[in-house]
Order: C-alpha cells, then structure tokens, then sequence
C-alpha cells in the first residue's frame, strides 16, 4: 500500500468516525484508528497528522470515546524508543499527554481515571526511551503537560468525596511514577549534564509529587483519619512511599520509613483496639488488608540492597515496623539481614568506649604507619580488583571511608586476609571476580574486627592522627586534583580522600567539640582552607560536599557549627574564586541543608552591594552569580524557595536600573513560567503597582518604571495581565500614565494579536483605558494584519463608544463596505491619524494587506465621493484627505492615481474635487501629463463646461499642460468663453501662436474656431 | 475479567478452583508459587517430586505405577484425573510473563507473600492494576473442594462489580459476612 492510499484510507476511518452519532459505533472507529495508525509500523508516520486531531475528540460528548481516545493515546506508549525519545518523530507526544492532563479531570470519573492510566503508562514508556536514547529533549517539550497531569493527580488524590477509590488509586499510582522516574539517577545523570535548568524543573517536580504522596499518607497514621481513606487507595500510598524509599533511599527513605513505621504503629493500635472495643468487620478487614500490605512494602524495603547499603537504622525502623504489625519472624529475619558496621549509623551498637590510659598508646608515628599502610592497600584493593561490582552496595567509597577510618591503629595481623587475597595473583582468570569479592570481604571482615579495636585509641591519639592525617589526605588530594586537572570539574566523584577528609573533620567535631573547641576549629579551618585552595585550582567541591555531609549527619547540634563553616566557605569563595566560576551555584544546590536567614543575607550582599558599585564589571557578574543562585534555589530548594523568590523580586524593584532588569528577565522568564510561584510573582507586580497608584502624581518618571517594570515583563507571558494594566492605567496620574504610553508599544509587539486577551480587553476594556488600549492595538496593527475576530471586536467597540479613533488600528483590516461607511469619520480624523492608518494598510501594497479589505485608489476614490451635505464633512476636510493622499508618494503612485482617475472620470457629475484632483496629479507625476491630456479631450466630450467649477479647472490644466488641440475642439461658443476667461488673459494669443506654427492643423479647424480667434475674419 | 488461581503446587487448591471456575464460565487460569511440584509420598519425608510443566498424565501414569493402592487412598490419582482434563500441566506463576490478570486468588499466606516477592520484582510496564486476594486454605482435597465455591463466589462479586478498587471493602465484608471467612487483599500493578 503507498503512502497516499495509506492516509486515505485513514482519512476514511476518522471522516467516518467523525459522521458517527452512535458513541459505541465512534469509539469502534477510534479502536480501529489505533491499528491502523499505531499497531501498522509502516502507518506510523501518519501519528503527527493525526494525533493532534484525534486529540480534539477529548471534547466528544460521549464518555465512552473518551475513554477510547485514552486508550488510544496509552498505546503510542509502545513505539519505538527511538521514536518516542526523539521530539521530531515524536513531536505528537505532548499533543497526548496535555489531552490525558484534561482528560484526567474530567467528570465522568472512569474517564478520568483511564486517562490517568494511560498517561502512567505513557510516561513510563517515554522516560525509558529518552533513558534509553541519552536524550531528554522530549521529556523537556512534554514537561508543561505533565505537570498538568501532576496537578490533576493531585487535586483527585486530595478530593473529598468527587473521585472514588478507583480514580485516586491512579491519581496515586501517577505521582507515584512521577516521582521514581524523575529522581530515578539515571535520568538525573542524563539531564543534570545535558540540561540543568530541566534537571532543576525535573527535581523540583518530583518533589512537588512525593509532597503530595506524603501529604496523603500522613493521614495513615491518624485512625480517624486514616478511616476516611479507601483502602485501595491506602495501599497504593503505601506501595508509593515503599517505591520511593528504594529508588533513592539517601532521598527518601527516613522519610518514608518514618512515616511507614508510623502507620504500621497506628495499625498494630487498631488490631489492640478492635479486639477491645469490637470494631466493625469491615474496619477489621481493612486493617487486616493494610497491614498485610505494609507488611509487602516493608519487606521489599528490608530486602532491597539499595536500601540496606544505605544504613542500618532505616532497616532497624522497617523491622520495628514489621514487629508493631505483629509479623515477628519477618522483623527477626529483617533484622538478620542488616549489613556490617560498615554502613551503620555512626555510633550505633557500637561498644562503648573504654578510655585507654597514655600508657596503652600506641606511638603516633606507628599508628600513622599503619594508617597509611591501610589507606594504601584500600587504594590497591579498589585500583586492582575489579570492584566496580561492590562500589555500589558493598564497597562505596563512602564504605571504605568508614571502614578506613575505623581503623585507627588497627592490628596488621587484621589484614592477614587482605594480604592473603593479593597475593593470590596467579589464579585462573575465571576466578577473578571471586578473588575481587574476597578482598572486599577480606576489607570488610578486617574493618569488624578493627572497630572495636580503634574504639579504644586515647583521644590525644585521635586528635594527633585526625590532623596528621588530614594534612596528609589534602596533600594526596591536591596531587590527585593536579592529575586530574583536564577532566571538567563536574565530572569529579566524590574521591576516597574526599571522604575521609569530612569524615575526619565529623570524628574530630563529634568527640571534641564540647572540650576542645580550638582543636576543632583547627581542623575546620584547615579544611576549609584546602577545599578553597582547591576549588581555585580544579574543584574542590566533592572535598566540601564530603565535610558538610559529614557534618550533617552527626545531627542538629552541630548545625550551628554546619552553618558557621558553610557562610566561612561562601564568603571565602566571593574573596578568592572569578564570579564566572559557578562552584558557588552548585555548592548551594548540592548541600544537605542550607541555612534560610544567612544564606538569603548572603546573597543580597552578593547582588545589590555587587550593583551598588557602577562600572566595576566584575561587581556586575558577582550580581549576575548572585541572581543565578536564587534562581538555581528557587527551583531546586523548597524550603528556601519564598525568601529566594522574596528577594528576587526585590531585585526586580532595585533602584539601580542595570539589577533591575537583569532581576526582571529572571523572574519573568525563568520564574513566572512556572505554575507554582506564578500566584506569588503576579501579587508582588500588582502590590508594586498599587503602591504607586496610591501615591498619585508626587512620583518621578524613574519611579514609575520601577514599580512597573515586572508587570510589563509578566504581562508579555501571560497576556491575561493585559487588563489589570489597563485598569490601572484608567486610575492612573498623569505621570505614570506617560510612563505606560512610553512602554505599551513594546509590550503590545510582543503579545499576539490573536491572543485571546486582547480580544477580552477589547470586548470590555477599563473604563478610561482607552489611550493605552489604542496605543497596544495601534502596535499591534503596525506589526501585521488583524485577526478578523479582533477587528470586529473592535469596530463593535467603535460602535458603542462611537470613539472614530478604534477606526485607526482596524482600518486595513476591516472588510471594504464596512471601511467605506466608516470614511465620512475617518476624514474627520486628525491627519496623524489618518497617515497611520493609510500607512498601516498600504505600505507594503497599495492593494492592501488583507484580502477584502480597501485599496489604496479605492479609498482615493471614495473620498471624493463623499457627500458633503449627508455628511457633514466639510470640503476643506476632503481637501486634507486627498493632500495627505498626494503627500504620501510611496503610495499614491503614478499607478495608483491614474487607476483613481480613470474610476472619477465615469461618474456623472463628476466629484467636486475632481479636477483639482487632476491638476494635482499631473504636478505630483509629470509623466502622467499625457495621460491627462487624454482625459481632457474625454472631458470635452462629457460637456464639461455645463459644470462651472470643473470647467474652470479643466481650463487651468489645458493650458497649464498646453493642451491646446483640446481646446481647439471646444464648440466655438465655450472656446469665446474661455478666450474671454478673464483669469487666463494671454490663452487667445497662445492659441493663436499655436495655430499660426501648426499650419495644417489649423486647416482641419472649423471656420468659427478660426474666428473666435481672430485669425480668420 | 481474568482471574488466577495461585497455591503452591498447582495440583489441589488452585485447580480445584480452577476446575469450577471454568465450569461455571469464567475466565481462568491457575499456578503454583514453589519451586517445584510436590505431591505427598509413602511419607512425609518421601514426597513425589516434578519440575512445573510435567503433564498431569504423566505424573498420574508414574505414581499409578509406583503404588496404584496409595495414590487412590489418599486421593491423589482422582486429584490428577480431574486435573488433566482441566489443562496439560501445572505452571509456575513465576514463569508466566505474558498473561495479565485482573483479580490473582492465592490460598496460603505463604503463597500470598511468594507472589507478591516475585510482583515486586517485576517491572511494572502497563501501569495497570490487579487485585491479590489471599483466602487461607488447608492443603488437602477436601478443604480444597469446600473452597472452591467461596472463591467463585468471591470472583463473582467482584466481576459483578463494576470498578473493584471502589468496592472490594464492601465485597469482602459481604463475603466474610455471608460465609464467615475473611480474605485479606492488597492492590498491586503491572
């Protein structure tokens, strides 16, 4: 089959669909659209024709096509990878997911939860693709649609009673999803390098999903609470929170397992309470179902070596959860399953420390020897071994870290094994990935043993080694920075040393901030110092994720020290680091925590004293840097998003001009697109604006515009602003009315005409915005044509306010006969006026720019067929029409004026400015005069001495132009007049001349002519 | 609406089962969760022991050889009769991955919590969802022949419903109500 009888055949079906009265009979059709257009590998490339058209069936009457139209839409969900991932082959992508986003709220409920379904399992198959293809561009064009969807989700999980338990179990499953792809690490590694302003909408989003699961879950753990909740709908949550805590357990899981731990708390209540109080059966059911739920998700989690690599105390919460529900076996096993000290909490089940007195020490330098002897077989190990196998949950760095750590002063008989396994070299080759795990093991055993042995070193010795061995590692680190000098900074992982220098920084903070706080201060400051050093040279900033990490973790009482040592870094950063070098954005992104107040005092300092100092350009990039981070915050950091948003904003209103509108490009075109801080950014512009309405006309130019600069910028992405401008306009002074005339006419280029809000603006505009009105569509009109539902909108407005002016953006626009009826008030325009408007429309053609609307010599024509009498319009203001005619040259041609002509000319009588017209005409374009002599010997023959006024001025052009074989060919009487014609004295001489010099000529003459010219007696 | 019957072997609960299930016209299927079939022996420590996929015929014609006496006492041999008439072999629910269910019965805790280590680790592609409904019964033919009936009772009111997520509390409280046993239930995806 060739491609056109392909498309017809499918043009058949969905003509035929679209004729269909009978629901099931359309929702057949659709069924056989999807294998024709998606089953038929061969059809597929007629999905970009179609899928936009068979997205408009979401307004179908019938739920069942509705439904079907999901169902459709779910099944491009089993194209190609290399389709779906590509935005070109795919483009109908987006198409689909916004129809599923309004499909998804729609009222029939089973509508509303197959959109849901099929826009789960659309999502899926995209996100794999574009995994698939290292590609997120798709994923990029379909984010608005899925946050959409998002909100859909939402608002169905969250409804009280309209959406039943089937339609929010997929709401659920959705976020769900939502959630797992976008924090999936696979899709960050992809978008975090590719993209990062996606990366940072990618994040935000997934954690605008799972706030909305954790929302939702929290009322499990309330009983009364937890009742209204269907239990389908429950267990979906459960399995969500389960989901996320085993995709990115260092995101999610205390969180969830918190929360997961809760609920089964709640539960094993409900089990005490119903036994006591008889509860209903139905209650106990639903427990029984719950719990035996949760029981599933807490096993996949306790099972999961994602989640048990990640720490223990998560797989203590699971088991203790397990045991709450009564499923002791299952908590014993759980807890069986824990991994070694290695990644255990800090402290946890470790012995208590028994103070060694000096006399047990171990020479430091002995106990450096075999610190660094353990450094260096750890690197062996890791370099030799093919451990790429165990880096994940058996042998992280961050394993190691602890693990070398740990062992301080370690026996070295402990790592008989670990010599045992390098020296296993000559095995066979097939028995390498055994050897690699051995000496994992080997470490890992060795660590076990030596926790508890460095749990006893005196803490002189442990201060001593902290700071040896951190000199020691920032030394190795700045080698290894050297050597890796030509990888770009983002592509440094966290290094072994990286690790342990937080990790040192962490032991020496834990054991000896309450006693020696100069101590810990050194250590700090010496790493800070380092990491500052290093991040001048190559980076650094895996250095400082792994100190503040390490500080993070050892809980909220050192977060006073987190805080201090992170403003120390920033503000070390803005002393020794260029203001193009973005390590600062990424830090701030990247930390656990940030603190709120200081951070956002930091950054005001960074951008609005950076602004302060005029013409030092590098103050002007710290300001951009600064600006760059709030963004970056906005996005990225929930919980510093409104003071980051706050203070944006008022970078927007900064007195410096140069802040301000790098301030406004930031929050209108990066922020305001996003939907959740829209409600906020709209508020401040309008506030901004009331301000300065309310004090009225004491304001200066400058202070006018920077009170109105946002909304201007806002109104350009959301054309619906339009009217709160104008209404403020209409209650505007003077002043700032001057301002917005200045700056609309920017603003209403960038607005469409076709906007809909213009066309609302338009059909019920503020009373007394009409100057601003004008000037928006006068600027709208300059760009190109009108759309004609717009220039009907505005001539009704003409209509009603009988304001000629609307006339002047619409005239080449509107259809012929309605510019024709408006010309009696368009000549009484002011000039200006009409020059814009007669530009407007034939500037670029004098045919006009549109098709049915006026030409340039019909409205030539028409103005001087205007009737003076049923008018009104006086002569002299016809006079002013035509002149401007004459002056505009560009247009009113040669051409143009001697097609008008042509068209007077057969008007009987002839308009009164008719041979003013001529005479005009054959001054503005001499080469026209032939022509004219033409039309003069017409005229003759039209009698046009009978017309007093016209025969005047057609004696002024004869013998202007010397026509006067013309008026040799008057009837002798009229030639006697005109001879006799007291303005034209010498015209019988020239005449005369004429005939004495064309001999012949003057012998065709009629023998009166010769006498009325005294030539013949 | 498609159903599964899940036990551990696929020879006594799920295919009695799925012996009325079909009878009665719905569409089923059944599966065992265990590694492999067993089939009781001389005795506890002797059980007959067969991959999944081994015909029913088959297994019926070696233990009918071994000891024809023993497999009639204690029900075996009647058990595969009817079984081989109902399908070829007993499968493996965890063998199956083309077939989709709406509503999986399974009949023992530990097959309920088998079934659902293997959902986990699955990958969910279709983004639709099933129910798994666990009703606890003895391992023995007549336990296994008073059950039957309560699981197409069960299956029936939820295919008469008309969107199961709405309705299964309602469902099981009826049916607990109606035959004093309460199955629990959980809701997972493909």
């Amino acid at each position: 089959m060739n491609a056109s009888s392909k498309r017809d055949e499918a043009v058949d079906v969905f003509n035929a669909l679209l004729l269909c009265s009978d629901q099931k009979e359309k929702a057949q059709k659709l069924k056989e659209l999807t294998e024709l257009l998606v089953r038929v590998p061969k059809n597929r490339e007629l999905l970009p024709e179609f899928v936009p058209r068979l997205c408009e069936l979401q307004l179908d009457q019938g739920a069942a096509v509705r439904r079907e139209l999901a169902a459709l839409l779910e099944s491009l969900g089993g194209l190609p990878a290399t389709t779906l991932s590509s935005a070109e082959n795919a483009p109908y992508l987006v198409d689909a997911l916004r129809c599923l986003a309004s499909l998804s709220g729609d009222e029939s409920e089973k509508v509303g939860k197959r959109a849901l379904m099929a826009a789960n399992a659309l999502l899926s198959s995209a996100y794999k693709a574009c995994v698939r293809e290292h590609s997120a561009v798709q994923l990029e064009r379909c984010w608005p649609a899925l946050e959409d969807l998002r909100q859909e989700a939402a608002k169905t999980l969250r409804a009280d009673s309209a959406a039943k338990g089937g339609h929010k179990v997929y709401a659920c499953k959705f976020l769900e999803s939502l959630v797992v792809f976008l924090s999936s690490e696979d899709l960050e590694r992809l978008a975090s390098r590719s993209d990062p302003v996606l990366y940072a909408k990618l994040k935000s989003g997934a954690l605008e999903a799972g706030n909305k699961v954790f929302d939702e879950a929290t009322a499990l753990q309330d009983r009364e609470k937890s009742s209204g909740v269907p239990a389908t709908v429950a267990m979906v949550l459960l399995s969500a929170l389960g989901a996320f805590a085993r995709c990115r357990p260092e995101l999610y899981a205390q969180g969830a397992c918190g929360l997961l731990g809760n609920v089964a708390e709640a539960l094993g209540r409900g089990k005490d309470g119903s036994a006591e109080g008889g509860d209903g059966g139905q209650a106990e059911a639903k427990r029984n179902a719950l719990a035996q739920t949760l029981k599933q998700v807490l096993l996949g989690l306790v099972r999961s070596d994602k989640v048990r690599s990640f720490g223990g105390e998560v797989v203590e919460t699971c088991a203790g959860a397990l045991q709450s529900l009564g499923f002791d076996a299952d908590a014993s096993q759980a807890r069986g399953k824990r991994p070694g000290p290695a990644a255990r909490g800090a402290g946890q089940d470790r012995p208590k420390k028994r103070r060694r007195g000096p006399e047990d020490a171990l020479p430091a330098g002995e106990l450096l020897a075999r610190f660094q002897d353990l450094v260096a077989k750890t690197r062996r190990v890791l370099a030799e071994n093919d451990l790429q196998d165990f880096e994940g949950p058996v042998l992280s760095a961050e394993a190691t870290a602890d693990a070398v750590l740990a062992n301080f002063g370690l026996d070295p008989a402990q790592f008989a094994a670990l010599a045992a396994a390098d020296r296993e070299g000559e095995e066979e080759e097939e028995q390498a990935l055994y050897r690699a795990r051995s000496a994992a093991e080997a470490l890992m055993d060795a660590q076990v043993g030596a926790t508890q042995h460095a749990a006893q070193l005196s803490r002189e010795d442990l201060k001593f080694m902290a700071l040896a061995s951190m000199r020691r590692l920032q030394g190795a680190n700045l080698e290894a920075g050297a050597t890796a000098a030509s990888a770009s900074p983002e592509d440094h992982q966290a290094s072994l040393q990286d690790r342990l220098l937080g990790r040192i920084a962490a032991m020496a903070l834990g054991n000896f901030w309450g006693e020696d706080r100069p101590h810990c201060k050194k250590v700090l400051d010496s790493l800070l110092e380092h990491i500052l050093e290093r991040m001048q040279r190559d980076g650094g900033h895996a250095t400082a994720m792994g100190l503040f990490y390490a500080v993070f973790a050892l809980g909220k009482g050192f977060r006073a020290v987190y805080d201090q040592m992170l403003m120390q870094l920033l503000r070390g950063m803005r002393r020794a680091l260029p203001p193009h070098d973005r390590a600062m954005c990424r830090l701030l992104l990247e930390l656990p925590t940030l603190p709120q107040g200081e951070i956002v005092a930091f950054l005001r300092d960074l951008i609005i004293m950076s602004s302060d100092k005029e013409g030092d350009e590098e103050a002007v990039e710290w300001a951009a840097l600064g600006l760059a981070a709030l963004r970056d915050l906005v996005f990225e950091r929930p919980s510093l998003r409104r003071s980051c948003l706050t203070l944006s904003l008022s970078c927007a209103m900064h007195n410096n001009e140069s802040l301000r509108q790098k301030a406004t490009e930031l929050v209108a075109d990066t922020l305001y697109p996003s939907r959740y801080l829209q409600g906020d950014i709209e508020n401040f512009a309008l506030k901004a604006l009331r301000q300065l309405t309310a004090k009225g006309d004491g304001v200066s130019q400058t202070e006018v515009s920077r009170h109105m600069g946002l909304l201007f910028a806002l109104c350009v992405k959301k054309h619906d602003l339009l009217h709160e401008l104008l209404s403020t306009f209409a209650r505007a002074s003077s002043a700032q009315r001057k301002v917005m005339n200045q700056k609309v006419a920017a603003l209403a280029k960038e607005i469409p005409a076709s906007s809909p809000a213009v066309l609302s603006v338009v059909e019920g505009p503020p009373r007394g915005s009409e100057i601003l009105l004008l000037l928006v569509l006068h600027s709208m009109a300059e760009k190109g044509p009108l759309p004609p539902r717009l220039v009907r909108a505005v001539q009704s407005l003409h209509r009603k306010t009988g304001d000629a002016r609307f006339l002047v953006p619409i005239f080449a626009d509107m259809p012929k006969a309605d510019a024709i009826d408006c010309l009696p008030k368009f000549a009484e325009l002011p000039e200006t006026a009409r020059k814009t408007a007669i530009l407007n429309a034939f500037a670029e053609d004098p045919q006009g720019r549109t098709e049915g609307s006026i030409t340039a010599s019909e409205l030539f024509v028409r103005l001087h067929l205007i009737d003076e009498q049923k008018t009104g319009v006086s002569l002299k203001k016809l006079i002013e029409c035509t002149n401007l005619c004459f002056q505009l040259k560009e247009i009113y041609n040669s051409t143009v004026l001697s097609v008008s002509i042509q068209q007077l000319v057969q008007y009987t009588p002839l308009p009164k400015l008719f041979m003013r017209t001529v005479i005009q005409t054959s001054s503005a374009c001499p080469q026209l005069n032939g022509f004219i002599v033409n039309l003069l010997q017409r005229l003759v023959g039209k009698k046009i001495w009978e017309d007093v006024r016209q025969w005047q001025g057609f004696l002024m052009c004869a013998t202007k132009l010397q026509a006067y074989p013309v008026l040799l060919q008057l009837p002798t009487p009229h030639l006697q007049a005109a001879l006799n014609n007291k303005r034209m004295p010498d015209l019988r001489q020239k005449l005369c001349d004429f005939v004495k010099q064309n001999g012949q000529a003057a012998q065709r003459l009629p023998r009166t002519t010769l006498q009325a010219l005294g030539v013949l007696q | 609406m498609r159903f599964a019957m899940v036990c551990a072997s696929n020879m006594n609960r799920s295919m009695d089962a799925h012996n009325l299930l079909k009878a009665e016209g719905l569409d089923v299927e059944s599966y065992g969760v265990g590694t492999q079939v067993k089939i009781p022996g001389p005795s506890a420590r002797e059980p007959n022991v067969y991959p999944f996929g081994t015909p029913y015929h088959e297994i019926y014609n070696e233990l009918k050889s071994k000891d024809q006496a023993l497999y009639e006492r204690n029900g075996m041999l009647r058990l595969l009769e009817r079984n081989l008439k109902v399908k070829l072999a007993p499968e493996r629910w965890q063998e199956n991955t083309t077939k989709f269910f709406d509503v999986v019965l399974t009949f023992d805790d530990v097959v309920f919590d088998k079934l659902m280590e293997d959902v986990r680790g699955r990958e969910q592609k279709q983004m639709k969802s099933f129910l798994v409904v666990n009703l606890k019964v003895k391992d023995t033919p007549t336990e296994a022949g008073k059950a039957s009936p309560l699981a197409l009772q069960l299956c029936r009111k939820i295919q008469e419903s008309e969107d199961w997520e709405d309705d299964i509390e309602e469902i099981v409280e009826d049916f607990s109500a109606e035959t004093g046993r309460t199955p629990f239930y959980t809701v997972c995806f493909y």
